[in-house]
């Protein structure tokens, strides 16, 4: 098939233009793809770290953002006293108060917890440098007096000073290594000035870590809030049934297993996975139109080429094969140039936005691999029914 | 007797301007002989070259009886007439018709890769044969007009079909390369025993190669 081959090489800034454009629509499906699977994939991963099995949140409350009402500490007490088959079930509940924080060129979020529940969403991650945040408990303590057993209690009565102590936070390495930051710097949070205490190995749910009662200080909460709550479940305890049990006892409340989380992920961001497809889609679209343009005119610029090989014997099946021959060595050099780009594309995103993650898997390759070929198939079967329409001895006749 | 290859008795074709039904060929009597090297002659617009490409299966007549190797043409499916042509008949024509992208080498290649056959010496040795050994690498544009007929003559002898159909091979030639064509073309004729060579020109030096040559006037063979 070098006439496909010396065909391409004649005309060869118009092929690569159109590699160049297959090559984008290719590169374009599988950096999307990758990105918007990759990142859920990562947060899902990190989820993992969580050795609590339930999670428990206000059904207002959006699950990306964790934007909506905060949940009464009271609420852990009926938690505790749920039972099935007349046996307590709960062996540990927790809240986490949400905020956030600009790092590294994005929000991030962050959770406030206590620091005796450090370990229980950090799981088998370890502070690699520096210490926990509170590590003496200094500004627990110091709430916990002030409440002195009451619920409320007044934030304004501690002073800049005590505060000061207890603004310390932690974060995971891959931000540390993002936003060039290390223990002993300091970062603002809600109008005040963190300091970094300790870096902790990458794959924990929150890349911050903040002590629970400094964040619910500064926003002015009297009473104990949380935004949402994790429970631990006794031994031998179904977390299934124990989800359901709950989930009777607090209606109000939403309760799901953490290691569900992939899936209500999945439902929550779904539109976050639908828009990048539906760009991808576009893309390829487009970028096989441009195929299809380009062996259109191939054909109609060829008329007579494809009326000598008629005159030599060649059979509608050897025409239509040239022409959709063609169409796929543009695609198959598409694909390649797309994967290329792809790469390179996975480089600059990730050197800009180091927080994202461009999981570049063998299967989105290997979707790309089909999408090109089939659509260097498809889009050369108009030409190709062109191609094999035209007539023979009118094409030899003019010159 | 040798056998008969195309045999027509009045043979019709016409050509649709419109709503105007325009005859070229008006009841054409015709019979050619296996091996036969026939010369056809007439003036501009008779429908000398509507009648070989007729006879080559390229396109179909519009009545009359036309059987080729005894079989009946009009009955052949699009798809089995293809075949024939590719199997049987080559043509030559007065512009070359060479693929401008490919080299010499590769445009004799053509068509035995049409016919499936993997090409290889054969298209040397056709190459060879026309007197362009050396010019295998060359593309079209290349060469000269008389060499890239001798390649579209390569192109059609390599396949060592049964008939083979020129349509004013020197059209575009001067007188020097005109013989040059038309001797090499007596030469390959005889050079294969049953090849049948069917030739349409306004070439008097014809008379000197052609077994035959048949006057055509008013889409008619005149005897
Ligand atoms: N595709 C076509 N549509 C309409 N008329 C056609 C077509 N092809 C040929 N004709 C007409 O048929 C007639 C014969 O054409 P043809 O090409 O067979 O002549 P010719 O004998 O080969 O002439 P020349 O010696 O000039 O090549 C001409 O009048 C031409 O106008
Ligand atoms: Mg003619």
């Amino acid at each position: 098939m070098w006439l496909c081959l010396a065909n391409i090489l004649q005309r060869k800034l118009r092929a690569a233009l159109s590699v160049l454009a297959v090559g984008i629509g290719i590169a374009m499906l599988i950096v999307l793809v990758s990105l918007s699977r990759g990142s859920i994939a990562e947060v899902v991963q990190r989820w993992s770290s969580i050795e609590a099995q339930l999670w428990i949140f206000p059904r207002s409350v959006d699950v990306i953002t964790a934007k909506g009402d905060y949940i009464d500490d009271r609420v852990m007490e009926q938690i505790r006293a749920v039972k099935v088959n007349d046996e307590p079930i709960v062996s540990q509940v927790f809240g986490v108060f949400k905020a956030s924080l600009q790092m590294a060129g994005q929000e991030q979020s962050v959770w406030g917890i206590d620091p005796d529940e450090l370990s229980a969403v950090t799981g088998k991650h370890k502070i690699v440098t520096g210490r926990a945040f509170d590590a003496d408990r200094y500004f627990k303590k110091l709430v916990a007096e002030k409440r002195r057993g009451r619920r409320d209690y007044n934030p304004d009565s501690i002073s800049e000073g005590e505060l000061a102590r207890g603004l310390e936070l932690i974060i995971d390495q891959r931000l540390a290594e993002a936003a060039g930051a290390k223990t002993g710097d300091t970062v603002a949070m809600l109008g005040k000035e963190f300091r970094i205490v300790g870096i902790i190995q990458t794959g924990v749910p929150a890349r911050v870590l903040a002590p629970l009662e400094v964040i619910r200080c500064i926003k002015g909460v009297t009473r104990a809030r949380s935004t949402f709550y994790f429970v631990k479940i006794r031994k031998g305890v179904e977390s299934v049934a124990a989800q359901e049990a709950i989930a009777q006892a607090l209606p109000s409340l939403r309760v799901e297993r953490t290691g569900a989380f992939a899936s209500i992920l999945g439902e929550s961001v779904a539109i976050a996975i639908i828009i990048p497809d539906v760009i991808c889609g576009i893309s390829v679209v487009v970028s096989f139109l441009f195929i299809l343009l380009t062996v259109y005119t191939m054909v109609l610029e060829r008329t007579k080429e494809i009326a000598i090989l008629r005159s030599l014997g060649a059979s509608s099946g050897f025409i239509c094969r040239q022409v959709v021959f063609e169409s796929l060595l543009i695609s198959i050099g598409g694909i390649a140039a797309g994967t290329g780009l792809a790469y390179a594309g996975k480089a600059v995103i990730e050197s800009i936005w180091p927080l994202l993650t461009v999981n570049i898997r063998v299967q989105w390759l290997g979707l790309a691999m089909v999408v090109g070929l089939a659509g260097g198939l498809l889009s050369s079967q108009i030409p190709a029914w062109l191609a094999v329409r035209t007539d023979p001895l009118t094409a030899l006749n003019v010159e | 007797m040798p056998k008969i290859v195309f045999q027509t008795s009045g043979l019709l074709k016409s050509f649709q301007m419109g709503s105007l039904e325009v005859p070229v060929l008006r009841g054409l009597d015709l019979e050619i002989r296996e091996g036969e090297f026939v010369a056809i002659m007439g003036p501009s617009g008779c429908g000398k070259s509507t009648l070989l490409h007729v006879l080559g299966l390229m396109s179909s007549a519009s009545g009359g009886e036309f059987k080729a190797w005894g079989q009946d043409v009009g009955r052949l499916s699009q798809a089995k007439r293809t075949q024939l042509r590719r199997e049987r008949i080559a043509f030559v024509f007065q512009r070359f018709n060479l693929l401008g992208v490919l080299s010499a080498w590769n445009n004799v290649a053509m068509a035995l890769k049409i016919r499936g056959e993997h090409p290889d010496h054969q298209v040397s040795e056709a190459l060879e044969e026309v007197g362009l050994a050396e010019k295998v690498r060359f593309k079209p544009g290349q060469l000269s007009v008389g060499q890239q007929q001798r390649v579209a003559i390569a192109r059609a002898l390599v396949c060592k079909p049964a008939v083979l159909l020129a349509d004013e091979p020197t059209g575009s030639l001067d007188s020097e390369n005109s013989r040059t064509v038309l001797r090499l073309m007596r030469r390959l004729h005889d050079s294969r025993a049953e090849q049948t060579t069917i030739l349409i020109t306004h070439n008097p030096l014809i008379v000197d190669c052609a077994d035959r040559v048949l006057e055509m006037i008013d889409g008619r063979i005149k005897e």
